[in-house]
């Protein structure tokens, strides 16, 4: 079976490819750039960006396990 | 000459900055952020927390059991992920009193303030936003792009995520995660203020 990459997929990729070069970028830079949990804690500091991050929570849950096969 | 005194992006104590010297790159977090086990003390409820999180950890390993088994459009997977998702935001309402150590409209200027002074903010710190601002604009720009197409040519995000959730195994451990990050997203951020 042959398997075609389509335009979307390359994007996809390209952004992961993104991701995993920063992730591996902020492990060796010894702490000076901001990590995940950091930016996690920045949008937690107060109510409304938490209440955002919860909805977006909710959200993905029922998309992800009432509604994609 | 002085400095106007910053304040930690994360935990919003002051910087502190080494004696004469002007706030560099290594000072784009607070001293207790940087030095967490030698200035945050353990709150007064600390004993029971291992306790919390060993009954957290077995429910979430209970329902993601259970949840693995279940189909996208079964009513016991739907009421199930509706229950939780009432559960998260009133568990956020209940003990997130307190885990907000600033109010919204000063949280928003503050980083108004660092997007209008970002010259004099130090790099990393600069490099570090427009690196995540890219990154994670570009993951929910696409994903809405491609939702907006609806081509095959342009999946979306969860098209891939549903490869993973069709197998039980794969539907349970997102599962977990998914639990695993909500309970975060409703607990974290406790931060004790030094006297």
């Amino acid at each position: 079976m042959m398997s075609v990459v389509v335009p979307g997929a390359v994007v996809w990729l390209a952004l992961a490819a993104t991701a995993v070069v920063w992730l591996g970028l902020l492990a060796l830079s010894g702490g000076r750039l901001t990590s995940p949990r950091n930016v996690v804690r920045w949008f937690l500091a107060s109510w409304l960006p938490r209440c955002m991050l919860l909805a977006a929570w909710g959200a993905a849950g029922w998309h992800v396990f009432c509604q994609r096969p | 000459m002085g400095y106007a005194p910053r304040y930690c992006l994360v935990c919003d104590l002051a910087i502190i900055s080494r004696l004469g010297a002007h706030p560099d790159a290594g000072d784009a977090f607070c001293v207790p952020m940087r030095h967490s086990a030698a200035v945050h003390r353990p709150p007064p409820t600390a004993a029971a927390v291992p306790v919390a999180r060993a009954l957290l950890a077995a429910g979430i390993v209970a329902l993601s059991t259970w949840q693995a088994n279940l189909a996208r459009d079964s009513s016991a997977a739907h009421w199930s992920v509706a229950l939780l998702v009432l559960a998260g935001v009133v568990a956020a309402i209940v003990i997130g009193r307190g885990r907000q150590d600033r109010t919204t409209r000063r949280w928003a200027g503050q980083n108004l303030h660092f997007i209008l002074t970002w010259r004099t903010q130090p790099r990393p710190l600069v490099v570090s936003a427009i690196c995540w601002t890219v990154l994670i604009g570009g993951v929910v720009g696409w994903d809405l792009a491609s939702f907006l197409i609806q081509s095959h040519a342009f999946p979306t995000l969860s098209y891939f995520i549903g490869h993973v959730t069709r197998d039980p195994l794969g539907r349970g451990l997102l599962f977990a995660l998914w639990l695993g990050v909500g309970a975060y997203l409703v607990s974290a951020r406790h931060i004790e203020r030094p006297q």
